[in-house]
């Protein structure tokens, strides 16, 4: 959600259908520099990699590789914690993303569970 | 000289910080677990990561086997599918470790410790480093301390609930904020929830600008652009939250 509200800030309507198709145009700038660099970071392909961290660097700078790195770095953790834990979603965020959760499949997550059979 | 002092990136300090107390703190004696079983719990996670080829093997170096901390197969297995896997863990998961294999409060610390080790893990992949070592295990027992007030139950584990019914361990945790599920998972391990909370400040964004939409850690990436890293990280290991 926040995804969507930050894109309506900064006058990027997102596509947040790209959350699943990577190779929609997201409307985000350099999105498709940051998307690749994100499936590469949590694929297996080294080679792939250096070749997504390479682009994104010269797209947009040393700065920027590292912020996408520590931002996608924190997730990973964040991520772990929720899906391990199996915390439910907050109501104001489940209600700010019924539209996209079931277009984009995430409300097939297993992870779903913690949240909308406690809805349900 | 910091941890990444000569990376050849710019690494903001705070988190070159955090990223250095969590390295200590892996070593160290935890809530439920000694120093070389957390130190091991982060080798567990690192060789599933390497063996499923998620993760270069620079930087790792295992340990003698006569060497390696003797921890649970449940342990074991909790640690290498929350390192690979964490789309496919659920409720039955969670109920065929807890209670019978470890307490709910051991499979936290286990989280807790396997999700940070990820993160460092994940952010030297993208920046092309090595893994960062973990100092050589410190002797000392465990605390074994379980907050009173860990009783919010909707989650798989328990959780200490904001406000006046967190009691002052919630206060001394949260101070006054009223926190989100997600800060307040591994709350029934207090010392991995500060862990969590202090990384994830530094990383992400203070609590304060959460919804800030114009805030951003440095101009070349905006607020957009963090959440569609963000987001599409959550889409891959399919985390719902």
């Amino acid at each position: 959600m926040l995804l969507r509200e930050s894109g309506k800030f900064h006058d990027t309507p997102v596509d947040m259908a790209v959350l699943a198709d990577t190779a929609r145009d997201s409307g985000v700038p350099d999105g498709g520099a940051l998307l690749d660099f994100c499936n590469a970071l949590t694929g297996t392909d080294r080679a792939a990699l250096d070749a997504a961290r390479t682009a994104l660097k010269n797209r947009m700078g040393p700065n920027a590789l590292f912020e996408a790195s520590v931002t996608a770095a924190n997730f990973s953790m964040l991520d772990r914690i929720a899906n391990s834990i199996g915390i439910p979603m907050e109501g104001p965020f489940l209600d700010g993303s019924a539209d996209f959760r079931v277009s984009t499949g995430i409300n097939n997550y297993l992870s779903a569970r913690n949240t909308l059979s406690a809805n349900s | 000289m910091d941890l990444y002092s000569d990376c050849g990136v710019p690494v903001r300090p705070e988190v070159a910080d955090a990223h250095a107390q969590t390295l200590d703190s892996f070593s160290r004696p935890g809530t439920w677990w000694r120093g070389p079983e957390r130190t091991e719990i982060v080798a567990e996670s690192r060789r599933a990561r390497i063996e499923a080829g998620l993760q270069e093997a620079d930087g790792f170096t295992d340990q003698d086997p006569g060497s390696i901390a003797d921890l649970p197969e449940a342990v074991r297995r909790v640690a290498r599918e929350a390192a690979v896997s964490p789309k496919d863990i659920g409720r039955d998961f969670y109920d065929g470790a807890v209670p019978e294999e470890m307490s709910d409060a051991e499979y936290v610390e286990v989280i807790g410790v396997v999700a940070r080790a990820v993160d460092l893990d994940v952010f030297a992949r993208g920046l092309g480093l090595p893994m960062a070592a973990v100092a050589a295990p410190k002797d000392g027992e465990p605390s074994r301390e379980r907050p009173e007030n860990a009783n919010d139950d909707i989650a798989f584990a328990p959780m200490i609930h904001n406000g006046r019914r967190g009691g002052e361990t919630g206060k001394a945790i949260y101070g006054e904020n009223m926190m989100p599920n997600i800060i307040r998972a591994t709350s029934l391990v207090p010392d991995e929830c500060r862990g969590v909370m202090a990384i994830a400040i530094a990383q992400y964004v203070p609590l304060e600008a959460f919804l800030d939409m114009s805030y951003c850690n440095h101009p070349s990436v905006n607020r957009t652009q963090m959440e569609l890293v963000a987001a599409r990280v959550s889409a891959i290991n399919e985390c719902f939250y």
